[in-house]
Order: structure tokens, then sequence, then C-alpha cells
């Protein structure tokens, strides 16, 4: 019997013995003897004691159980008498939708989610169903593209937090391109990732404007006590609405981006629209011109440049060059 | 109940005569325990490995505020000599923290000296304007 599955399922039965209001204070030895009726397995005294140790850590290791041993009865009680370690009561049916939803939030960053996150989502599986495999054990149905945990990814709790409770920040600053070194103040509002590419956004007081820096140019950030400056919903919702990726080129203004595409890079831009203002006019050669209205960005360059033979870039003109010239137009 | 002083970003109003910028001095937190100061360094072209950095142990800190030396307690991401970080290439960059015994937080001139008498390999930094700023977490 695998060892977590074997304590929930004991925790289970303590919990259920002690809440019992037509047997209450369940002795050791009745709870022992109620393990061997349920598992067909002998338990020491000592498992289960550690059981009850374990059920009255704090979360997120155990449960808070707040159980005690009555010395006049000579067993174990609740203290308040309205505990349960499952508490919280789901249907089948959302038991399973939340099994989907885990395992789909696991494949799409098994590296990426807190131990906290895990640690949450096995204690509420736990709670609801007698066994439910912890992260590790699990053969998912679902696979995605995992890449490794990249530079700078461990400032991700760091800036998740001051984004989520507006605490402005100062942090050292590596420019690849200038290979110059900058200390930032930002007022964080969003964590944002494109192409597995971690990203802070906020209002920089160095830069008087919202700007966007990678995690993997980030050293030793640490939060302020200061008043945080806010941007508005609307600017947070629709910061990068109109761009495909996370640098602006020149000017921040939507224009609007024609390429030609061959035949099989039609079939591709057809399948998978990169941008919602995508638009496709097909030629009889079955090669199609396509158009967006967006903001040119650094990562939009890269993508067509990296498809430079089935794509051409045919205007904005300026872009155009940019894209085959790799001139340095970044704002 | 006293409260407990905080750690105050110091400012750095003025950089004085200090014309080098590698290691880049990027940042000072002055707390009643320590003077925490942040620097940046980018590999040069001159080495084809990109070359190594290490600190010399006696560094120290001077105020215009105070005669004392202030020395150097501990360093982060880089070694103390004659240990090396040696880099593996000329792209390569890091950060590290130099900790020195406290330093009055008020506004001063700083001086970071690594040698008194300096080779090209050390640096010292003169006359940092500094103003206490916001208080750090």
């Amino acid at each position: 019997m695998n060892n977590s599955k074997g304590a929930f399922l004991r925790y289970k039965l303590i919990d259920a013995m002690v809440r019992n209001p037509y047997k209450p204070y369940p002795t050791m030895d009745e709870i022992l003897a109620s393990c061997y009726e349920k598992f067909e397995v002998s338990f020491s005294s000592e498992t289960i004691r550690k059981d009850i140790k374990n059920m009255r850590l704090p979360h997120p290791e155990g449960f808070d159980a707040p159980i005690k041993f009555h010395r006049k009865h000579q067993g174990y009680y609740y203290t308040n008498k309205d505990f349960t370690i499952t508490s919280v009561s789901l249907r089948t049916e959302e038991i399973d939708a939340i099994e989907q939803a885990v395992e789909l939030i696991r494949a799409i960053g098994d590296s990426r989610i807190s131990e906290q996150f895990n640690a949450a989502i096995d204690r509420l599986m736990s709670a609801t169903k007698d066994y439910y495999p912890s992260s590790g054990q699990v053969v998912p149905t679902l696979q995605l593209m995992t890449p490794p945990k990249s530079n700078g990814f461990q400032h991700f709790e760091f800036f998740y937090k001051a984004a989520k409770e507006r605490k402005p920040v100062s942090f050292l600053h590596f420019s690849y391109q200038q290979r110059i070194f900058k200390h930032v103040l930002i007022h964080p509002f969003l964590v944002k990732e494109f192409e597995n590419r971690w990203y802070v956004v906020g209002y920089s007081e160095n830069h008087g404007e919202i700007r966007t820096f990678g995690f993997d140019r980030i050293s030793f950030p640490i939060f302020l006590k200061q008043p945080f400056i806010a941007v508005s919903p609307e600017v947070k919702r629709n910061f990068f609405k109109d761009m495909y990726g996370v640098f602006p080129l020149g000017e921040r203004v939507v224009q609007r981006v024609v390429i030609h595409a061959d035949k099989l890079s039609t079939h591709y831009f057809k399948a998978y629209p990169i941008h919602e203002s995508q638009e496709i006019i097909k030629y009889s050669s079955r090669t199609s011109k396509i158009t967006f209205n967006l903001i040119p960005t650094m990562e939009l360059a890269r993508y067509f440049r990296m498809q430079s033979k089935e794509v051409r870039v045919i205007s904005p003109r300026w872009f155009a060059e940019y894209v085959y010239s790799n001139t340095h137009l970044l704002k | 109940m006293k409260k407990q002083k905080l750690p105050r970003l110091m400012k750095i109003v003025n950089m004085g005569n200090n014309s080098r910028s590698n290691p880049c001095l990027l940042r000072v937190i002055a707390a009643p325990e320590f003077t925490r100061i942040d620097f940046g360094y980018a590999a040069p072209d001159i080495y084809i490995k990109g070359g190594w950095i290490d600190i010399w142990p006696e560094t120290y800190l001077s105020t215009n505020t105070s005669a004392n030396r202030i020395p150097l307690k501990k360093v982060q991401n880089v070694p103390l000599s004659p240990e090396k970080l040696n880099f593996e290439s000329k792209q390569d960059w890091c950060c590290y923290s130099l900790f020195f015994e406290p330093i009055p937080i008020q506004n001063c001139k700083l001086n970071i000296i690594e040698s008194e008498d300096p080779s090209p390999t050390n640096f010292n930094f003169y006359d940092i304007e500094l103003e206490v700023g916001e208080e750090v977490e």
C-alpha cells in the first residue's frame, strides 16, 4: 500500500471516528481495530499517533486538526466540534472536473506551478476522495511542451506577489543589446508569459511610462515601502491586445502589417492565426496576402524572419527593412 | 514599543568623478545592521573567455560624516580573493552584493575602497553622493 494513500485513508477514518456522535472519544485500541477491519492491515499505535500528529500540523503540511486526547474518557476528540478534514463537499462530476483542470494545469506548466499549488490541490482532493495521487505520481493523458526552467523564473512568485499586492519593486537590470546595467524602480501590474519567456510589466519610474522587463535580465528584486502608482484596469487589460509579443518597435502605434505567404504557410496561418486582427486574402495561385492591425514588435519581426523562405513582409516598409536587415529600432 | 527601523534605499544623487562603469555601482541600501552595495559586471571584450572577478577582502567604506573605516562583512555572488569567479565567455555578466558594517542612515558622501594602492583590476569609488530614500521591506 502506498504510504500517502494509506495515510490519507487513515486520516479519514480517524476523522470519522472522532466526529461520530454515537461513539465519541474513540480510544487508540478502537482506532487500531477499525483500521484493521477496514484495511485488513495491522498498524502500530505509533503509526496512528504519527497520523494524529500529522493531522494537527498547520496548512499546508497538515489539516490544522484541533484533535486532543481526553484523559477522563481515554479517547480522542476535536476541541472544535464542527471541524472535519473533509469539510469540502463536492459532487463526483465536480471532482472529475477539478481533476481534469489540474491535469491541464500540470501539463501546461508542471515546472512553473508552485509547491503551494501542488499542496493545495493535494489537500483538496484528499479531502474529497478516498485517494488522490499527488503530483509526480500521475501519468498524464495530456502532454504539452514543457521546456526546462528558464533563467530568472525564480522571480515568478516575487513579481506575482508584487503585482497582486501592488508593491513597488527595485531591481537590477542588464540590457542584452546595450550591455549596460540599470537600477530600475517599477510598479508592477502584470506578469506575462510569451513563448516560455517571462516578463514583468509595470510603470517604470526610470522611464516615466509602462515598460516590460524579461525575468532573465533581472537580479536582486526587493519590495519598497512607498505609494504604489497604479494604472487603470483598461490599460492593464489592453496593454498587449494589439501586439504579437512584448517589445514594441518604434512608436507604440497600431499599424497595418501586410505579408505575402506561400501555399504551405497559408495553411498554417489559417489553422493557427497569430493575432485576432489577422485576415487572409487568397490568390488563385493558392498563395495569399495576409494583413494584421497591430503594433509591430521584436517578436513579430523574429517570427517573420524565421519564415523568410515562406513569408515576405510587404508593408510597412520600415518594418520590412527591420525584419530583413535587423536594424535596431527598439524604443 | 520602539518601532524597528527598516532598511533604506539610498538614492545615488551624484556619482562624483567616477568614470568607471565596470563594475557598475547600481544600488546602495543602508540598514541598521548592514550596508549593502549592489554592482553589475559585464565581461569585457579583452579576454577570450571573459576573464574573472573577485573582491579584495580588505575592501572598506568611508563617509564624509565619520573618520572610521567601515569593513566588509560578507559578499554575495562574488568570491573573496584569492578565489575567483571565472566567466565562460565575453557575453557573460553578473550582479553581486557587498555587505559592510552599517553606515549612519543619513545623506552623505560615500567612498568604496578596494585598495589604497589600486592595480588596474581593483576598483575604488570616491565621493558618491547619497540621499536617504524609500524604506525597503
